[in-house]
């Protein structure tokens, strides 16, 4: 594959992840993962993710987020360049810190 | 016998009523037949989670009601008024005309337990108003009323605001203490002298084989979603972004159709015309069905082609768009661009693809949010979209009255039966009424060595693929579903011809006999898409085959044959069947009851 990550479904920030597991049990598609030993989700089948964003509307420490794909955000009429910084602004904002996984 | 079936599975579970898919119609039946008896048993399996699966999560527009309460009584299946709808005239011979005077004598039926659990149906001053509607035989608008407050189009009025419909019921479910297994997924049913006994199930977390016993069995398992490739799914997979919810996969038809039970019009699969770009979610795509469509030199393809094009299908199918039935007759038109252009439409259309976004699920919101609203003034491209099977007509056949299969104590409710909507509710509570009588004077049905031979031989072929050793080549789930599903694409297809069907079903035939023996999975998710597949492959080989069969064009673009491009009165009221003998599928054409 090329070197390049493909921005594609959920992430987590484990600096919020309280591990609730809400996101574990509720996926529709079954991608998520339990890690036994961490007692956290981890991302198993991330290509099959079907951008429902259950996860991300429940996830109570707000530690998720469904990267959509770059077809759709250019079917949306969404420009990626746009997005980035949104992004950017938004994490400004709340006082985030940079360098965490954004689409 | 217990202790030979205790050795093939790691637990039975016993149950007065096993409802097969936790979605709209499952939920509805299980606590419709709780509210019956208190000493019922009932047990819903669900692949997924069940309160975030099926077709039904977030979905808008839930309930299609005659808004007039006082036509519930009257038989209008066969008024002129309905046939004269052109949806309407070209269903005929499709649908039960007595299956569906019984759902609309009873459409009222699910709404006092729908108001019971919380969701919100009537207005303050307690009538069944709606906020947004069909008109008839035209573009969405709001539904008028007539100087006397009466809605002017008397059927088939929307009750709106359905997004948290499938989590209450969900809810509900789990507070009255019904049995749910999640991630379960349907394996077989297992039957005893013609007659549903109960099924068997695999977890897809642990791997675990259930038996579940059961009085009798209902299949609540939706459409079969996964039959083509989504035209703009994202890059790599192209498997898991669909119209429909992804976790359909057509397990409850080939459940049904191994034991015996007939399955209908497999030809006719739903198409769709949705918006590109906006499509993301179902409040984009419905864009064009609330926008007129235009074609790039400003047209209006409503105004056109007069009568012909309804943006949004009234009458008997709802989510199919008939853009494209003209189109096949005017292939000018279908090398244009279709557009659904916003800036051409009324406050009220734009009104009302606000009001869908904002009641349906994450998704749209999410990339409504990203896209900084609807702000985006550039056209909609408009695309048909072949969704699968189930929404409009096609599925298991329902036999008698009860909406039982041709397999005793099997019954089937919702889009498994290609009738959902409100008439899934209708039946879910017409079937659970029924069981509930039912199962007072049944016993459990003892297990033979019939059984026992069929549950082992169903573990068997589960778990074939599970660690599976291959001397050289592996073949990976997904990969081969995405085969298919191309194969679907290229050869069946809006445009059906002869040749082409006939090179599916060798390809469609190869894929069974040289790939399947080499699926592998390493785990029991993996064994899910395993299983799958294989359900997929068996549903793309009814599909084609029933389209060979049908040498006419009906509904188009449902099944349209370029060799056969006209709707041939020979098969006015004869519906295609297949059913499986001694493991052969046989398909029969059948007059429609």
């Amino acid at each position: 594959m090329y070197s390049v990550e493909i921005n594609y479904g959920p992430k987590i920030d484990y600096r919020y992840c309280n591990g609730c597991g809400a996101c574990y049990e509720n996926c529709p598609m079954d991608i998520f993962g339990w890690d036994e030993e961490k007692q956290m989700p981890f991302i198993a089948y991330p290509g099959e993710c079907s951008f429902c964003c259950f996860c991300e509307s429940m996830c109570p420490e707000v530690a998720i987020d469904v990267c959509i794909p770059l077809h759709h955000l250019l079917d949306f009429g969404i420009s990626p360049v746009t997005l980035s910084k949104k992004v950017g602004f938004y994490e400004e904002d709340i006082g985030g810190e940079a360098g965490t996984e954004s689409c | 016998m217990v202790t030979k079936s205790d050795d093939l599975v790691d637990s039975i579970i016993e149950t007065d009523f096993l409802i097969i898919g936790g979605g709209l119609v499952g939920s509805m039946a299980a606590l419709r037949a709780v509210k019956n008896s208190k000493n019922i048993d009932v047990t819903i399996i669900d692949k997924a989670r069940m309160e975030y699966s099926g077709d039904g999560v977030g979905i808008d527009n839930f309930l299609q009601l005659p808004l007039h309460k006082e036509d519930i009584g009257k038989d209008v299946s066969g008024t002129d008024a309905r046939k004269a709808t052109f949806g309407a005239a070209r269903m005929k011979g499709l649908k039960s005309a007595k299956l569906d005077a019984i759902a609309l004598k009873n459409a009222y039926i699910s709404l006092p337990m729908l108001e019971e659990i919380g969701v919100h149906v009537r207005e303050d001053d307690g009538s069944i108003k709606v906020i947004q509607g069909y008109r008839k035989g035209t573009v969405w608008g709001r539904v008028e009323y007539d100087k006397n407050g009466k809605p002017t189009e008397p059927l088939f009025g929307t009750l709106s605001r359905g997004s948290d419909l499938k989590m209450k019921l969900g809810t509900a479910v789990r507070k009255k203490g019904i049995r749910v297994l999640d991630r379960t997924m349907l394996t077989s049913i297992v039957t005893k002298d013609g007659k549903a006994i109960g099924a068997t199930a695999l977890n897809v977390r642990t791997g675990e084989f259930l038996f579940l016993r059961a009085k009798v069995v209902l299949l609540a398992t939706g459409t079969m979603a996964r039959l083509y490739p989504y035209p703009w799914a994202p890059f790599p997979n192209r498997l898991f972004y669909t119209l429909m919810s992804p976790v359909l996969d057509g397990g409850g038809h080939i459940g049904a159709l191994n034991v015996g039970a007939k399955l209908y019009c497999m030809e006719m699969c739903t198409v769709y015309i949705v918006s590109k770009g906006m499509n993301h979610s179902s409040a984009g795509g419905a864009c064009n069905w609330f926008f007129k469509m235009y074609n790039s030199k400003g047209e209006c393809l409503e105004d056109k082609y007069p009568g012909k094009i309804v943006t949004k299908a009234g009458g008997m199918i709802p989510g199919v768009n008939f853009l494209f039935a003209p189109n096949m007759q005017n292939p000018g038109v279908e090398r244009d661009v279709i557009m659904s252009a916003k800036d051409k439409a009324t406050p009220d259309e734009v009104a009302a693809v606000y009001f869908v976004a904002a009641t349906e699920p994450p998704k749209a919101l999410k990339f409504h949010k990203l896209a900084g609203g609807l702000t985006n003034e550039r056209p909609a491209e408009c695309i048909p979209v072949l969704a699968g099977i189930g929404m409009a007509t096609g599925g298991v056949l329902r036999e008698n009255e009860y909406s039982e299969t041709g397999v005793k104590n099997l019954f089937a409710a919702g889009n498994v039966t290609g009738s959902g909507s409100t008439r899934g509710f209708t039946w879910a509570c017409l079937i659970a009424d029924h069981v509930s009588q039912l199962i007072r004077d049944q016993k459990q049905e003892t297990i033979g060595s019939d059984q026992t031979k069929q549950i082992e031989e169903t573990r068997k072929w589960v778990f074939a693929p599970l660690g599976r050793k291959t001397e050289y080549y592996k073949v990976n789930p997904l990969e081969l579903e995405d085969y298919v599903r191309q194969v679907n694409y290229d050869y069946i297809g809006i445009r059906k011809t002869k040749p082409k069907l006939e090179r599916a079903i060798d390809l469609i035939r190869l894929v069974k006999e040289g790939a399947v023996p080499l699926l592998v999975a390493n785990n029991a998710h993996e064994l899910m898409r395993a299983i799958e597949v294989q359900n997929i492959i068996e549903i793309s080989e009814l599909h084609a085959q029933s389209s060979l069969l049908r040498d006419e064009s009906r509904l188009i673009p449902i099944h349209y044959r370029e060799d056969y491009p006209e709707l041939d009165p020979k098969w006015d009221g004869k519906i295609i069947t297949a059913r499986k003998v001694a493991g052969e599928i046989k398909y029969d054409i059948e007059n429609l009851y």
